[in-house]
């Protein structure tokens, strides 16, 4: 038990501190504020309840949010693009702006323009959700080869006089050229296979794959049990998996934000609020028992203090007051409990009750069982009713032995103090 | 004026902690700011502080954080951490300063 600890907790560590991980999570919290923003517009201009929706058409709100949604969703591969390198300049120390602008050139040099003589562009299939793989790499490469440049202090060198501003712009001249070379010569490669772009390549030959290994139930459920098997060595569990979960689950979630936003039918069932929305409120449930059904007056007090964090779902003060963390009584239904969750909520969704996520993204620590409304609609609530419902009765019998020893105990601590009184 | 950071995934469960931490600075009189961030910030926020405070959840990324970092560090015990007990982390927290 010791032994499989440490080796969680060393390749948590190690996963983590890698700066590429790292910059792809942090960049990926980063980008949540555009989604964000996206969200909002879409909520807005798809409201459609008492004429509401004629109203916004009429008055040219609904032009104005279809333009905002466009403009962060269907491109957002460039601001991701732009974050992870940022962001990986960040951790390397190394000026995170020119690296940023170095991510968006490579990202850019590698899409295709085309059209004809009167009109020309990019699809938005190359920079919206399709285009967030290549935006990775190729921005976490540009990045890395921006500061490889800098760390061996290939760089034009101005006068100690010249202002900083203007000395670093110089920096970005030699590993720039170098970067735009590499990354136009293999544009110009990938013009001559029979994928014409390294986008297109990179789409059919890992992120479809990796879309269609994530896209059934078993793997969501293996996910979320997962996360609960890192909480309870005392790992944040989904800080630990952010990254894969991004990678695999961030895509869909942007395709269906977009798809709900023109109004089309959404494509996806797994996306990342499908999942991490469908996990059930346990917290919820385990703090309902414990204040409601538990006898012990430290399981009561640790339900109360857990009760309104939990509402906003912040789950730790429940998680380590029962505790649930390394106490193997619990290890069961912690982990069992996501999982049943989110089958409960994938069965709801194949009997044609519960409609696909929309794609909005909430921001964490929106209130829980509320959430539901917003990504399904109505049917969302009812979902997560029944996923409550579904925890409360799992949670029954196991904290029915928790209330038992923790009287045993407190028995016992009382007879020591009358004894020592 | 000694300054406290707290750090969780999300700087939100450890706000809570922070809050009662708060209460019971005040009640002893102990000349100090506390404030809880999300770990990722960690960087830019931990540059002044006299000691940080980890929550357990993220304890395993203490290794990393002392990196940058170097006021003392400490990881909150799961039980204090789990009950919120702002008199307890306060403690641990003036145990290092």
């Amino acid at each position: 038990m010791e032994k499989l600890k440490d080796s969680l907790l060393n390749f948590a560590e190690k996963f983590q501190s890698s700066r590429y991980v790292r910059a792809l999570s942090s960049s990926m919290m980063a980008l949540f504020a555009i989604m964000m923003v996206s969200s909002v517009a879409t909520l807005i201009g798809a409201i459609d309840f008492w004429g509401i929706q004629e109203i916004l058409v009429n008055t040219g709100i609904k032009a104005i949010t279809n333009q905002i949604v466009t403009m962060t969703s269907d491109v957002i591969s460039v601001y991701v693009a732009f974050l992870v390198a940022y962001k990986l300049g960040e951790t390397f120390d190394t000026d995170p702006l020119n690296c940023g602008i170095m991510g968006v050139m490579a990202f850019f040099i590698l899409t295709p323009f085309s059209g004809n003589e009167e009109f020309s562009g990019f699809t938005t299939s190359a920079l919206g959700s399709g285009g967030m793989f290549l935006a990775m790499f190729s921005s976490l490469i540009a990045a890395r080869i921006y500061i490889w440049f800098i760390q061996k202090k290939i760089v034009i060198k101005m006068p100690d006089a010249v202002p900083p501003i203007v000395s670093k712009g110089f920096a970005a001249i030699i590993p720039g050229a170098v970067i735009a070379a590499i990354f136009g010569t293999i544009y110009f490669v990938m013009l001559h296979t029979s994928y014409g772009s390294l986008n297109t390549m990179i789409y059919t030959l890992v992120q479809a794959p990796l879309l269609a290994l994530g896209n059934n139930i078993f793997a969501c459920m293996f996910i979320v049990s997962f996360i609960e098997f890192l909480w309870f060595f005392g790992m944040h569990g989904v800080m630990v998996v952010m990254p894969i979960l991004m990678s695999v689950y961030m895509a869909p979630q942007i395709a269906n934000l977009t798809a709900y936003n023109a109004g089309e039918p959404l494509p996806y069932l797994f996306t990342l609020s499908f999942i991490l929305g469908n996990r059930g409120a346990r917290s919820m449930a385990v703090s309902l028992l414990a204040m409601f059904r538990c006898k012990s007056e430290r399981l009561k007090a640790v339900g109360k203090i857990g009760f309104i964090p939990a509402l906003f779902g912040i789950s730790e003060p429940i998680k380590f007051g029962i505790p649930q963390i390394m106490n193997i009584r619990m290890f069961l239904p912690l982990i069992l409990t996501p999982a049943v969750s989110l089958l409960s909520a994938y069965i709801l969704t194949i009997i044609g009750f519960l409609p696909y996520t929309n794609g909005v993204q909430l921001p964490t620590g929106f209130p829980i069982i509320i959430n539901g409304l917003f990504t399904n609609g109505w049917q969302g609530i009812i979902a997560q009713l029944v996923q409550l419902a579904l925890c409360i009765l799992i949670y029954i019998p196991f904290m029915a032995r928790e209330d038992k020893i923790a009287l045993e105990e407190e028995a016992k601590n009382a007879a020591e103090l009358a004894q020592e009184a | 004026m000694k300054k406290i950071i707290l750090l969780c995934s999300a700087g939100m469960s450890s706000s809570i902690l922070v809050r009662n931490m708060q209460k019971a600075a005040a009640m002893s009189n102990f000349d100090c700011t506390i404030e809880a961030f999300a770990f990722d910030s960690y960087k830019k926020v931990c540059k002044d502080a006299d000691c940080v405070l980890l929550g357990p959840q993220v304890g395993f990324q203490k290794d990393l954080i002392a990196q940058d970092v170097h006021c003392p560090i400490v990881v909150i015990d799961r039980m204090t951490y789990g009950v919120m007990d702002g008199n307890k982390a306060l403690d641990l927290a003036k145990g290092v300063l």
